[in-house]
């Protein structure tokens, strides 16, 4: 954070971790090369209930990245929480949460940082 | 069953590109391991207690309070360099000595009860518990050589965060893997030497908690050695206790890890793979040597981030330095 007590874009990152990621790691078949620009890594979720995360990263600043899965089953759909630099901006110092910018309300209180619903059928 | 799916995505491309596509097809297959709730943790510098606990870091601002309790659960390491000089003031009627430490750290004010209390109270107050770097530099020799810790001053803190039940885990000196070529001493701190301190650490450690027992409520974790890098030289202190019969002294092996220097890192540095890659070699090389040496033990990365000397102004402050948290 800074002296003014804001934020940097990563304390949100650890914030959303914190709230789904659980305790059992997951292994990921095609993860395994070095110098991969396009990572994913699954974890059980934190409340223990059959969920799966998948945090995913896409490290190139032009190309889309495209995700299929398989190895476990899902509902016809899926919370989405797309982290981006404001703009398309990795530089940006402000950081995006499906398209909204991360920031404190009144009195320091959090975003309510929330998913959007995503298609289950189709690729990341 | 899987009922539900949660992806969390960083990209760093821009939405409106012409580009290509990356493909990248993923198969989940079993549990690779289990990791802590505290897994992901905060480390506040040892000189946040220079001064007084509180002269910089703003602990009584509601929001600072908010935005730790985000973090809960979670390890609150407070650690690093200066904690090898701080000299605990107050605590009991003796106090013990002060050696080496207050002659070689920067002029500071001890650490009191009510600096101290101050911190633990915080870091329960937000759910996060309490891991205190001890002052390894306080040592009975005439800085020519290692010579060997003298604890007095230390059982004072220790003995009162038993009492108020303050403290899960202790550390014993930060990096000394650095130690002669550093600006923090004028001799060289083997890993040897570091292994003999933690031995009277811990015989210390069960003289005031107990037999050690990690079933006891009370019974905190010996955490180390943290090394800067030299993982050779976090070998050498795990062979060392190993070799002396005091492999299960040590609750977690801890090293430490930056991508790049703070002085010079860029943007650009945190969005290639070979940079983010560089953390792999040490987890490998940390799981070998708790294997081979203390297999009860468990591997903790006790200090990272995306650089060295407190970050890069405008690149660990941004969005680029988000993607190594979730790596």
């Amino acid at each position: 954070m800074t002296p003014d007590v804001v934020p940097n874009p990563d304390f949100y990152t650890a914030v959303l971790w914190k709230r789904l990621v659980g305790e059992v790691v997951l292994a990921v078949k095609g993860q395994e090369a070095p110098l991969q620009s396009v990572r994913t890594y699954a974890y059980c979720g934190s409340a223990l209930d059959g969920t799966v995360v998948l945090t995913t990263m896409n490290l190139n600043t032009a190309d889309t990245a495209v995700i299929t899965t398989s190895g476990f089953t899902t509902g016809a759909t899926r919370n989405e929480y797309l982290l981006q630099g404001l703009g398309g901006n990795y530089t940006s110092p402000n950081m995006t949460l499906n398209g909204q910018v991360l920031s404190l309300g009144p009195g320091g209180a959090l975003p309510l940082m929330q998913p959007v619903k995503g298609d289950a059928t189709k690729p990341i | 069953m899987i009922n539900e799916l949660l992806v969390l995505a960083a990209c760093s491309s821009c939405m409106y590109a012409l580009a290509g596509t990356v493909n990248s097809h993923v198969e989940v297959a079993g549990i690779a391991q289990l990791i802590d709730k505290k897994f992901l943790s905060v480390t506040l510098d040892a000189g946040e207690l220079y001064h007084g606990f509180g002269s910089r870091f703003q602990y009584q601002n509601p929001t600072v309070m908010g935005l730790a309790k985000a973090l809960s659960p979670a390890w609150l390491r407070v650690g690093g360099t200066d904690a090898d000089f701080l000299y605990y003031q107050g605590f009991d009627s003796s106090e013990g000595s002060s050696g080496l430490a207050a002659s070689l750290g920067d002029p500071v004010e001890p650490v009191n009860r009510t600096s101290f209390d101050a911190l633990a109270n915080f870091a329960h107050e937000a759910g996060w518990k309490l891991i205190f770097g001890l002052n390894e530099l306080n040592r009975t020799n005439d800085g020519t050589s290692g010579g060997t810790w003298d604890p007095t001053n230390a059982e004072t803190l220790i003995r009162h965060a038993h009492v108020n039940r303050q403290v899960v885990g202790w550390e014993l000196g930060n990096e000394m893997d650095l130690s002669g070529s550093h600006n923090k001493t004028t001799f060289n701190m083997s890993a040897q030497t570091v292994a003999k301190d933690f031995e009277v650490l811990s015989g210390l450690l069960t003289k005031i908690y107990g037999a050690t027992n990690n079933d006891s409520y009370d019974a905190p974790t010996l955490v180390g050695c943290d090394v800067a890098g030299q993982l050779d030289y976090l070998e050498d202190f795990a062979a060392a206790l190993a070799g002396s019969g005091h492999a299960k002294d040590v609750g977690a092996l801890t090293w430490h890890h930056y991508y790049e220097n703070g002085h010079t890192s860029t943007a650009e540095q945190f969005i290639e793979p070979k940079v983010l890659d560089k953390v792999r070699a040490g987890i490998d090389q940390v799981q070998q040597i708790k294997a081979k040496y203390l297999p009860d033990a468990e591997p903790i990365l006790g200090e990272s981030s995306s650089a060295y000397d407190g970050g890069t102004y405008g690149v660990s402050d941004r969005f680029a330095s988000t993607f190594w948290w979730l790596d």
